[in-house]
């Protein structure tokens, strides 16, 4: 008994390392504050392992289901909980995380695509395009170092970042 | 998709879509599939994107890198001609690695002079340009009509009106060409503020004056509060001293006298654009078909009250409005025939949202104003200014029907606490845990809609959402009187949850609004020149 419950265990921690980035993604789907992503992430992992048991061909479904349990999740917390301004209409929300379960088999390489597209960009871009995430005022520091504007610096990071999802979207369309 | 539907989309990410845009980005992922999946693609990468991390020492290492490969591995002064090719490729490698193409007009959230913007857009004649734009380089404003206030520095607010134009040069100085200005320093980091005429150069040394720049005229000045000092612009020599009420200290002429104008009627006050936006969209309500009814909250002459308007009230006072005097009416534009003009009681006048416009006080037990919707509606959505003077009952009804028997009807009221309770008959009572209920005036919306799964009701302040409920025994929003700003007892005959606070402005729709459609109001109604003007910032 003790074996088989360490097990699902492993097998549970295996997938849920696997599969995390992308249902963190899918959240990102329907809540724009960084912490409030985390609050339901955290939900999602206690029930996903909670109903694991319950859950037929893991290894195969794994993703797809932490999406749905995520989704009730996401849209309660919107209803209840969101602390940060909503700007998307509920019933867009809905729509759009509707669509990101019935797309969520064929996208699984969204992450590999994003890092392939990213190493089409020289160094310098490709670090230039993590920096506006940065919780630090790295944009000013750098900005001021190489003596150019901090906002000329982060419209071209903004170019980067819109360039870079124009790259993802285009390999996923040509491998659909 | 096309190149700004994608900005907007990345905007939205970043946390930098303009409240003006939200409803653009509504409507651009409702109707496009195609928007969609990038919005995902977009989701997937920018939570990729923060997660990652890099250091800022690696980009600047990178730099250096750079210039090293251009370095010469033997003395270049030797040979100039190596030297002007190295230079050319140190240049051009500079280039690429550094060239930022910097021609862009918008604002971000970085600042060119100590990470704050030199100016921000406060209040604009026109509704919903600009508000809150913040500017961060030399920029020329034109008007041909209306006008601009801008706040500078967190420390002065400029505000100008057209005809004419004028360029920021910075944080502390503005040139003008042509227009009427009025400049309040309101606190010491925006002292020595200048305005750069033609003529002369105005120099604050803490206070609150005017000036009417033309084109073949001489500059008109009035000092209202403070003093200034004026400058020859060749020689920069102090031409003038004068202090409030346009007093002469130190002049070399006595020709300043004349350069005096009286700018009360002539210049904007703070507020006065707002004013003016708002009175623009009160007629843009009174064309809609959606809007029920909109009041304004503006006292009528007797004059343009006829007959049909002071009957077009709640039947049981039809047979006594005909004497009633123009102040006692709330009168609803458009006039619909779904809900009747307002009669109003024990209520005082007071002072509006913004200078010159009015409000209506709720201050005695009694005061209430009585309106009626005659007919049933499906949908509804409300929307009202409100200012909380004091909670002086357990719960203040902000809006009542006139009676409590029967599904759809409902109640608006506020708990002592500043909690907002929206009930509706039939339903367990609900109230909201947001209790920010203060003295300046805040927007309190309520939405009822009807959808596959019922009805829902979301009540908002402040543009955002409080409350979301599902009303599980409402079939409609029904016909009935109603009370505005009091709830009356039915077993005592009397009023018993006065508001205690003053109302400004009342909207009503026959459908219900987006959430994206009330934080629209919300930004276009808020009166921008009260909030935090004098108190913030002070050294």
């Amino acid at each position: 008994m003790l074996t088989q419950k360490k097990e699902t265990h492993t097998l549970f921690l295996k997938l849920y390392s696997k599969f995390e980035p992308l249902v963190r993604a899918y959240v990102r789907n329907g809540l724009q504050n960084h912490d409030e992503i985390l609050e339901v992430m955290q939900e999602t992992s206690i029930i996903a392992w909670e109903k694991f048991g319950k859950l037929k061909d893991p290894e195969e479904n794994f993703g797809k289901w932490m999406c749905v349990i995520a989704r009730y999740e996401i849209l309660k917390f919107r209803r209840d909980k969101a602390r940060s301004r909503v700007i998307l209409d509920n019933d867009l929300v809905e729509t759009i995380l509707d669509e990101g379960i019935e797309e969520f088999p064929k996208n699984t390489n969204k992450l590999d695509h994003l890092q392939e597209c990213l190493r089409t960009f020289s160094d310098f871009n490709r670090k230039l395009v993590y920096l506006p995430y940065q919780k630090n005022n790295s944009f000013v520091d750098l900005a001021k170092q190489i003596n150019k504007t901090p906002e000329a610096l982060y419209k071209r990071a903004s170019r980067l970042r819109l360039a870079l999802a124009d790259c993802i979207q285009k390999k996923l369309l040509s491998t659909q | 998709m096309k190149k700004h539907q994608k900005q907007l989309i990345a905007d939205y990410f970043s946390n930098q879509l303009k409240r003006k845009h939200e409803t653009e980005l509504n409507q651009l992922l409702r109707n496009d599939p195609a928007a969609r999946s990038y919005f995902r693609t977009y989701a997937t990468m920018h939570e990729q994107l923060e997660d990652g991390e890099v250091n800022i020492g690696d980009l600047l290492d990178f730099c250096s890198k750079k210039s090293e490969q251009t370095e010469p591995k033997y003395s270049l002064c030797k040979n100039p001609c190596l030297l002007i090719g190295a230079a050319a490729i140190l240049m051009l490698c500079t280039y690429l690695v550094l060239h930022i193409d910097s021609s862009t007009n918008e604002a971000t959230s970085f600042s060119t002079t100590n990470n704050k913007p030199l100016a921000v857009i406060i209040d604009q004649s026109e509704d919903m340009i600009e508000l809150k734009r913040e500017v961060w380089k030399q920029e020329t404003f034109e008007f041909q009509t209306g006008g601009i206030h801008l706040r500078f520095n967190e420390a002065v607010d400029f505000i100008f009106e057209g005809p004419g134009s004028f360029e920021i040069l910075g944080p502390k100085s503005v040139k003008v060409h042509q227009g009427k200005t009025r400049t309040i320093v309101f606190n010491e980091s925006g002292h020595e503020f200048s305005i750069i005429t033609p003529e002369a150069k105005y120099v604050d040394l803490g206070t609150e004056f005017c000036l009417n720049i033309s084109k073949n005229a001489k500059d008109k000045l009035d000092v209202q509060v403070g003093e200034i000092e004026i400058f020859d612009l060749k020689t920069n020599q102090s031409l003038a001293k004068i202090q409030q009420s346009n007093n002469l200290t130190n002049a070399s002429s006595s020709d300043w006298e004349e350069n005096f104008f009286n700018s009360d009627t002539f210049v904007s006050q703070p507020g006065d654009m707002g004013f003016q936006r708002w009175k623009k969209r009160m007629s843009h309500y009174a064309a809609q078909d959606d809007v029920l009814a909109c009041f304004d909250f503006t006292v009528r002459d007797s004059e343009s009250l006829s007959r049909a308007t002071r009957q077009h009230v709640p039947n049981e006072w039809k047979s006594a409005t005909g004497d009633m005097k123009s102040n006692r009416f709330l009168i609803s534009n458009p006039e619909r025939q779904e809900i009747t003009h307002g009669v109003m009681h024990s209520c005082l006048w007071g002072v509006g949202r913004w200078p010159n416009k009015q409000s209506l006080f709720f201050h005695r037990p009694e005061s209430h104003v009585s309106l009626e919707l005659k007919e049933h509606q499906k949908e509804l959505s409300l929307n009202s200014w409100i200012q909380s003077n004091q909670m002086a009952n357990s719960l203040n009804a902000f809006l009542s029907t006139t009676h409590w028997n029967k599904s759809g009807l409902f109640r608006i009221e506020f708990e002592r606490s500043g909690k907002l309770q929206a009930n509706f008959w039939g339903e367990p009572y609900r109230s909201t845990c947001y209790n920010k209920l203060d003295q300046d005036w805040q927007m309190l919306s309520l939405v009822i809609q009807l959808d596959e799964s019922g009805y829902h009701a979301t009540t908002f302040l402040d543009g955002v959402s409080t409350m979301a409920r599902k009303l599980n025994h409402f079939p409609l929003v029904h016909k009935t009187g109603l009370h505005l700003g009091n709830g009356y007892s039915q077993k005592t005959n009397k009023f018993f949850r006065n508001f205690g606070g003053s109302i400004d402005e009342l909207v009503l729709w026959n459908r219900a609004l987006s959430s994206t459609e009330i934080a629209q109001l919300y930004e276009q109604g808020i009166p921008q020149n009260q909030r935090n003007l004098f108190s913030q910032n002070l050294p």
